[in-house]
């Protein structure tokens, strides 16, 4: 896990840091991460600590370019913790995407999508539904003319 | 703290000059500036384990109808079974790539989601938000260019429909997160 943090981490300025709020609702904030791996930790920078609440958090890193494609995507999920240190988010799973992962994980990925879409049907004894193209081209066509 | 402005979102209306929806509910100017010129946001749900997970996903705000419009493929399913679990939901903008905005906001939507039990294999019924989707990610078209493709990515365009009828909104000026949010709770939204 700690591998990949280190390798992809970098291509992104910042994260987004999800937690529980005390309503139950999920906050999010972005801020900077600065690992710790001996400590196990990474810690947080430029965001209001007011905000945060400790518990189960995960982080998410993406980016995209102008056109919303070029995707890098990563998840992380852990526990967000707070010492005399100040505070940090201890990750205990690496969940790499789009862009963050080898070419099998994105052929892995893709056959994923395809059998969770097919047991999402079969669960529910539903047929493949046919896509209606008509209206997909049509929607390309008002948007890119 | 000073940062909440008011108790009902509709209170703003007259100074800000933003959205209102049927029941009253109005957001600053600035705001749904941010919902209509950001990409992306990122849509975070809880998990079975009650870890909020968040996934980068396109919105398109309706006005007109107090609410957001999503979809996820069933394809990748998981952020609507937790929905049907917990409708606790809440959408960070806060990447403002090719928005156009200077200086943006950066917005924090916390809300209830509702997930329809049909599978739309189409655009009806949200087609501003596939127009959407084919306007600021054009090399999408590609998962519909031809019948290999069609063949491999059919279930990209079976789509389970979110809406999202927001409770609380924060934003941070100019986005800086050391700040502290300003906010609007909408107690008596939807």
């Amino acid at each position: 896990m700690w591998d990949n943090i280190e390798k992809y981490l970098p291509m992104f300025e910042s994260a987004v840091l999800n937690f529980a709020d005390t309503e139950g609702y999920p906050y999010s904030v972005r801020c900077r991460l600065e690992p710790d791996r001996a400590a196990g930790l990474l810690k947080l920078e430029h965001t209001n600590e007011d905000e945060l609440t400790t518990g189960p958090a995960s982080i998410l890193c993406h980016s995209h370019d102008d056109k919303t494609w070029n995707q890098k995507i990563f998840v992380l999920r852990g526990n967000l913790e707070r010492d005399d240190n100040g505070w940090a988010f201890r990750p205990e799973k690496f969940v790499p995407s789009i862009g963050t992962g080898s070419a099998l994980d994105t052929v892995r990925m893709l056959t994923g999508m395809r059998r969770s879409a097919k047991t999402y049907l079969q669960k529910r004894d539903l047929p493949r539904p046919r896509i209606a193209w008509d209206e997909i081209e049509a929607a390309k066509k008002r948007a890119l003319g | 703290m000073e940062r909440r402005e008011e108790a009902n979102i509709s209170g703003v209306a007259g100074e800000s000059g933003g959205g209102a929806a049927p029941d009253g509910i109005s957001l600053p100017s600035e705001v749904e500036a941010v919902f209509r010129g950001f990409r992306t946001c990122e849509f975070s749900t809880m998990t079975r384990s009650g870890v909020p997970v968040a996934w980068p996903l396109i919105a398109r705000w309706r006005p007109e109808e107090g609410r957001f419009v999503l979809t996820t493929s069933i394809g990748l399913p998981m952020k609507a079974f937790n929905m049907r679990r917990d409708p606790k939901v809440s959408m960070l903008f806060s990447d403002p790539t090719a928005s156009g905005i200077e200086n943006p906001l950066a917005v924090l939507v916390q809300g209830d989601a509702e997930v329809e039990d049909e599978i739309h294999p189409g655009t009806a019924g949200v087609e501003d938000y596939w127009e959407r989707i084919f306007t600021i990610q054009p090399g999408g078209a590609i998962y519909s260019a031809n019948f290999l493709t069609r063949y491999m990515m059919d279930m990209y365009y079976m789509r389970l429909h979110i809406f999202v009828k927001p409770r609380r909104v924060l934003w941070w000026p100019d986005g800086d997160f050391e700040k502290t949010p300003r906010e609007l709770e909408a107690g008596n939204v939807g």
